[in-house]
């Protein structure tokens, strides 16, 4: 699954979407892995302020928060997915997860050089990358500019076009405000990888450009 | 790739190569991602076989779909296969080219190690092929335990 890997947008943009991801292994048995993870989730705790999004691919669906962090502190996680806009405190809290030891897979998705930069600051080196190569074949198909920014950021495609659309119609129409309309498209993805700050940035753009 | 600090499933030398058929949010039928996976079984190239879409792969050495499933469509459906980077060039240049017969689009995923200098040894090939390696990566940062020590 590489649900966080094609996102679009300039360098600048991408500058402030970074997806914190950490898993185990199927395979590779680590003692005491789903307490590991709980540790994870209190480690991300300490930066629950500075999160666009985050969650563990198991959404409670009542009509509240898709995830509550003191919940997912005490759940089993199988992926643990954390949304940061300001690197530093992706490199904050990347640091603390090394120095805790706890033998989980770690992945960043973001611009490769910054990650990179992120890695050798606290002296970690990346081990292996997926790359984007970008998208091929009929690609008029695809939506275009903005649309297509705020679709991506949702690898499953669970952000529809026609929602975005309508939520710039709503904008437009004085219904709502570009960040709650952020919000509103954040909870279609389960995953909580979705960026809400990049996307409300997005919205307004384009509401203004209508 | 999520795992590949403890499973060692890509090595050095390796590439792992992911054709994410219809995405993003187009959809995709089971005749185009025959035509992909077709272009791809000449080289023959292995399939990863605990992908969901290898059940649907009834003949590995032509590539060819179940029949029944082909007029269906699906939202999307990742193609994965492990091949040489000796062997990359040709079977992206491949892909390149079956891009241009199919009425989908696909995102496309290149993994690899990292080499000790930080650089990407598939980027250069990629190029070379006929790409532009976009800026993003997902990258794993080493610190899963116990670390795969490659022979």
């Amino acid at each position: 699954m590489t649900h966080s890997l094609h996102r679009r947008g300039t360098i600048e943009d991408l500058r402030e979407d970074y997806v914190l991801m950490i898993k185990y292994s199927r395979d590779v048995k680590i003692e005491g892995a789903e307490d590991k993870m709980r540790q994870a989730w209190e480690i991300i705790s300490h930066y629950e302020q500075d999160l666009e999004n985050f969650g563990n691919h198991e959404p409670n669906w009542d009509g509240n928060e898709l995830y509550n962090m003191e919940e997912l502190k005490k759940v089993n996680s199988r992926i643990i997915h954390a949304v940061f806009k300001d690197r530093e405190k992706l490199k904050a809290c990347l640091e603390e997860i090394k120095n805790k030891d706890l033998g989980l897979s770690v992945l960043i998705s973001g611009l490769y050089d910054e990650v990179r930069k992120v890695c050798l600051e606290i002296g970690l080196e990346p081990h292996t990358v997926n790359q984007s190569l970008g998208t091929h074949g009929k690609t008029e198909l695809l939506p275009e500019g903005e649309t297509l920014e705020i679709h991506t950021m949702c690898g499953h495609a669970m952000i529809s076009p026609n929602l975005i659309g309508h939520m710039v119609k709503e904008i437009d129409e004085g219904n709502v405000s570009s960040k709650d309309a952020a919000k509103k498209l954040r909870r279609m993805c389960d995953c909580a990888i979705f960026n809400p700050y990049r996307a409300e940035k997005l919205l307004t753009k384009m509401s203004v450009k209508d | 790739m999520k795992t590949n600090d403890v499973t060692g499933r890509y090595p050095r030398g390796i590439a792992g190569v992911g054709i994410e058929m219809g995405r993003p949010g187009i959809s995709t039928s089971f005749k185009d991602l025959q035509t992909v996976v077709m272009a791809l079984a000449k080289w023959g190239v292995e399939f990863e076989p605990n992908n969901p879409l290898a059940a649907l792969i009834v003949d590995k050495k032509t590539g060819k779909i179940n029949q029944e499933v082909l007029n269906e469509r699906v939202l999307s459906a990742i193609i994965e296969f492990k091949i040489e980077i000796n062997r990359l060039k040709e079977v992206l240049e491949t892909i390149k080219e079956v891009s241009k017969r199919i009425d989908t689009v696909f995102s496309l995923d290149l993994i690899s190690r990292v080499d000790a200098d930080g650089s990407i040894p598939t980027a250069a090939i990629a190029i070379e092929a006929g790409f532009t390696p976009r800026p993003n990566t997902k990258t794993n940062v080493g610190l899963g335990r116990p670390l795969f020590e490659e022979a």
